[in-house]
């Protein structure tokens, strides 16, 4: 605690003077300054942008774990593009009100220039933030299509092989049939038959295993061409994230003074103030030699009107 | 060759592991601004991620308050905090709608009536006062008063103090630029019993602010009699005060327990400048201090002399010790290593700028195909690479300049020879009476054989003069006869005759210099300037380094600063190992106990101090005590009521001598 908040001791102190002069019988107006008057439609707006700004991120970082989860059996690609649909949706429409906004201040004029500079900062803000904004969703989608090729090169490299994996799983089961069956026969047939058995057994197994193999065939293609298609929509969303790149990076050319330190046009200031000094004695001096010349004039006037009334009228 | 710190201390991790308790002015000193802005009246604010701003804030400010914000928080970290307009508080301002304005001020009464103004004339939705210090009763009666005519009460809605008056320029030093002219202020014997009972009140406030801000209740040592005595007392007095009155919600109490931080607690030093005034005379040599006091930096900027195609002109630059890594690392290095440093720095842009060279280089003999993909790979991480390349060259341009600067001023007024022979003078070692004969009697820059301006020579003198014991008198008398031909005004070597005497007593408390300093070790290479290279610098503004590493690798010496600690640095060595020295001629004093002729004394070694020298201190005293506390793996924040360059001491002393005459 490094600091001591002396409002309620300033408000009872401020009462206190305020009975003391109504006593004294000083009326003072009771007019209550109207509290949290209406919020101007551009603070609205800015808020509402600044808000939206926010979740998005907010929406970027958990979009940000789903990414770089690059697990082959745990995808979660429907959720992610279903994020990345939406994020992008978000940065358009926070880009098209913030442009919209940035014409409002442009064209509505402004009371004065200091309430200018500030909706302009506002506005300046803004788009820093959401460049900052789009610029981690184009790192995240860049993560994502990083990923996606790494899982496809995976995948390529396990095809080779994937019949010998599927065969292996499956023949665990009827692995443990065929030892029972072994139990049960060990007595009875010789090791030939035996063998003969297994090749059945074999045979039967690869068929299984062969219509099993069809549909993981049948959804690996459709998973593929998912994948595909995921890719496809990246990239174009990459494009389009491009053009409100170009767009706002001219906006943040002007927010250049990061920084900068707020005495900076101290210097400049004191300058200003020197010369504004020196060209008002200047003025002084032209307005006191006019006052003289006028005065004269008058008085030149004054007593020729009085002779003229005195010695003509 | 790099002096810092955190690599060659391993115990630092110790005192960090205690997030709060880092021992940083300039970090708790943001943390407080930083909750001030954010308007919610919390601890926490400095934990969570900046959360997003919905409310645009203006800031306004005077002039001091300004000097207080500036070093620390740049446009872009205001505006992170929210803030859209910063603007003085003296100033014309134009009505804002739907905008709450956060005025940070100091309590006067100039101040109080403009804001009352501002209330009655309406100019923002509504106002958050806070004040850099205690506000009076009745300032702010006035202000009630005030608003209560013009009906604007409720345009107030908070009011805080902050125990912010004080600027703080690195994260271990601090100034309170208040009193003007301190030394004159502190020791002038013609000033008014008010004037300096004022200027010890606003020490003691701003003393206070520093000890709130850092959340420590220090032990306070220091020298009996003088302005320290008097400031330390009341010090003490109104800490005690404070602690009586408000019990466990006091200013001081953070979320740690109370045990730790009296585990911790530092000591505060403070001295007079008196005690050793030969450092404030003393010619610097490591970075930070030659900037100080050859190109007059003040609140962290400085103005070079940079000359473009034989044109010269000012360009003022910024010296952020936080965004700027060269500038931290290098704040108090021994200007030679800083030139080589300089050449690495520009070494490492121009490999930056042929790297992003070779990515934008696009070979248009390749392949359609080909060139795609490579282009893809490239796009990657370019935008980053320029935009560190851009940092990269900012920070060239501002030491190069910087350092050339310097280094024209060094080699100008041949500082270096000043500086070997003072640093001689200053530690006692042997020295050649010729040499100094011939500093101080040649003819100033500008004539054949000169050497060193009139002021040089006078700083020589005077630290001969303040450090030598017994001089002949004819020894001196040449000197002064050589002097006044050159036609300098020795009204101030007057006054260090009239108070050696008294400089003298306080001289024999010191231990001699412990560290053994081996002689000059530093050859003198050939000091002839070698013009030609030399203007040949000036004019290859860009960066070309070849000409560079010749120019610094002709004529200056390699100087590098014996290991010797200043007087400063022996009081606080002394005190923070409680050494028994020091003990008859140093007040103890602890602000906790209320039963003050019993006081316990403390039997472990100091870890953390803040040292704080009344009437004016300087960055070679900083660094000294810098590179003492890295030594000894302790703490020290340095705070002074006024840096001073040599140039304002002298003048300040000179108007003391007139005003005592």
């Amino acid at each position: 605690m490094v600091w001591s908040d002396r409002t309620s001791e300033f408000g009872n102190l401020a009462e206190a003077i305020r009975r003391k002069q109504e006593q004294n019988g000083v009326q003072l107006s009771q007019r209550k300054l109207s509290p949290a008057n209406q919020k101007s439609q551009f603070s609205y707006a800015a808020a509402k942008i600044s808000r939206g700004v926010f979740e998005t991120s907010e929406k970027l970082t958990k979009l940000t774990n789903m990414a770089k989860n690059t697990k082959l059996f745990m995808d979660s690609s429907a959720q992610i593009e279903e994020l990345t649909f939406i994020i992008k949706q978000d940065i358009q429409s926070l880009n098209r009100e913030l442009s919209a906004l940035d014409q409002y201040v442009k064209s509505s004029r402004q009371p004065n220039k200091q309430t200018g500079d500030h909706s302009e900062t506002i506005v300046g803000f803004l788009n820093t933030k959401l460049i900052s904004a789009t610029k981690d969703f184009k790192d995240i989608l860049e993560v994502r299509t990083e990923s996606l090729k790494q899982q496809q090169e995976k995948k390529d490299s396990f095809a080779g092989y994937s019949s010998n994996t599927y065969s292996t799983t499956i023949d665990n089961p009827s692995g443990t049939s065929k030892t029972e069956m072994r139990h049960r026969n060990t007595q009875t047939r010789d090791d030939n038959i035996l063998y003969k058995y297994d090749e059945e057994e074999d045979y039967d197994s690869s068929a299984q295993e062969h219509s099993i193999l069809m549909p993981t065939e049948l959804t690996t293609t459709n998973y593929t061409a998912s994948r595909l298609r995921a890719a496809e929509n990246i990239s174009s969303t990459i494009h389009q994230l491009e053009g409100i790149f170009s767009q706002l990076a001219n906006l943040v050319s002007q927010q250049g003074e990061v920084i900068e330190r707020i005495d900076a046009n101290m210097d400049d200031t004191l300058l200003n103030i020197g010369r504004g000094h020196d060209s008002l004695v200047t003025t002084l001096y032209n307005i006191s030699s006019n006052r003289s010349l006028i005065i004269k004039i008058f008085l030149v006037l004054i007593i020729f009107s009085i002779i003229f009334i005195v010695f003509f009228a | 060759m790099n002096m810092n710190s955190n690599t060659n201390n391993p115990n630092q991790g110790g005192f960090d592991q205690f997030g709060n308790n880092s021992f940083s002015i300039k970090e708790k000193q943001i943390e407080s601004i930083n909750r001030m802005l954010s308007l919610k009246a919390s601890d926490s604010i400095s934990s969570s991620k900046p959360g997003w701003q919905d409310v645009w804030k203006i800031l306004i400010f005077d002039t001091y308050c300004s000097s207080i914000i500036s070093p620390i928080l740049t446009k872009g970290a205001l505006r992170n905090q929210g803030i859209t307009l910063y603007l003085p508080l003296h100033s014309d301002r134009q009505p804002i709608q739907d905008a709450p304005a956060i005025y940070f001020v100091l309590p006067t009464l100039d101040n109080i009536k403009r804001i009352a103004e501002d209330c009655k004339n309406k100019l923002y939705d509504n106002i958050y006062l806070n004040f850099a210090s205690k506000l009076p009763n009745n300032l702010m009666e006035e202000l009630a008063t005030l608003t209560i005519q013009s009906d604007s009460v409720s345009m107030i809605s908070k009011l805080y103090e902050q125990f912010l008056n004080f600027v703080t320029l690195e994260k271990d030093l601090f100034t309170l630029n208040f009193p003007k002219e301190s030394y004159l202020q502190f020791n002038d014997p013609t000033i008014k019993d008010s004037q300096a009972q004022e200027n010890i009140d606003s020490v003691v406030d701003s003393l206070f602010s520093v000890l709130v801000t850092m959340s420590v209740i220090p032990i306070i040592r220091c020298p009996k009699n003088g302005a320290a005595e008097m400031i330390a007392t009341q010090l003490e007095k109104k800490i005690s005060q404070h602690l009586l009155q408000s019990g466990v919600g006091n200013l001081f109490s953070n979320e740690m327990g109370s045990q730790l931080s009296s585990f911790y607690r530092p000591v505060l030093i403070i001295l007079d400048r008196n005690i050793d005034l030969s450092v404030m005379l003393h010619h610097p040599w490591t970075y930070q201090a030659l900037a100080h006091d050859i190109l007059n930096m003040s609140n962290n900027r400085v103005k070079v002399d940079v000359t473009n195609d034989n044109v010269t002109k000012k360009v003022t630059y910024d010296l952020d010790s936080t965004s700027d890594y060269f500038w931290s690392a290098n704040t108090g290095a021994p200007f030679f290593n800083v030139a080589g440093e300089v050449k690495n720095l520009i070494k490492d842009y121009t490999d930056s700028m042929e790297k992003l060279k070779q990515l934008t280089d696009v070979n248009v003999d390749l392949d359609s195909d080909d060139l795609s993909k490579v282009n893809e790979n490239k796009s990657i991480g370019l935008g980053d690479l320029v935009s560190s390349t851009k940092e990269k060259k900012r920070l060239m341009d501002l030491h190069t300049n910087l350092a050339t600067d310097l280094m024209k001023n060094i080699r100008d007024r041949q500082i270096d020879c000043f500086f070997t022979m003072e640093e001689a003078i200053i530690t006692r070692t042997m020295f050649d009476k010729k040499e100094l004969n011939s500093l101080i009697t040649s003819p100033v820059v500008g004539e054949a054989g000169g050497k060193g301006t009139l002021e040089d020579k006078l700083r020589l003198l005077l630290i001969y003069y303040l450090s030598t014991k017994n001089i002949p008198t004819n020894e001196m008398e040449t000197y002064e006869d050589a002097l006044t031909k050159m036609g300098l005004d020795l009204t101030c070597l007057q006054y260090f005759k009239k108070t050696k005497a008294f400089n003298e007593s306080l001289l024999a408390i010191v231990n001699q210099p412990s560290t053994s300093t081996k002689g000059a070790s530093s050859t003198t290479t050939s000091t002839s300037t070698t013009a030609s290279g030399f203007m040949s610098m000036l004019t290859g503004y860009q960066p070309n380094i070849e000409t560079f590493a010749s120019f610094f690798s002709q004529g200056v010496r390699s100087l590098l600063p014996k290991s010797k600690d200043l007087f400063v640095t022996r009081v606080v060595e002394s005190i923070m190992d409680l050494k028994n020295t020091l003990d008859a001629d140093y007040l103890y004093m602890d602000p906790k106990i209320q039963n003050k002729s019993n006081v316990p004394r403390r039997t472990t070694p100091f870890k953390e101090a803040i040292v704080f020298t009344v009437g004016g201190g300087n960055y070679v005293e900083y660094q000294n005590l810098q590179d003492y506390s890295k030594k000894s793996n302790k703490k020290i924040i340095y705070g002074t009521t006024e840096l001073l360059t040599s140039k304002d001491f002298l003048a300040q002393i000179k108007t003391l001598k007139d005003h005592t005459n």
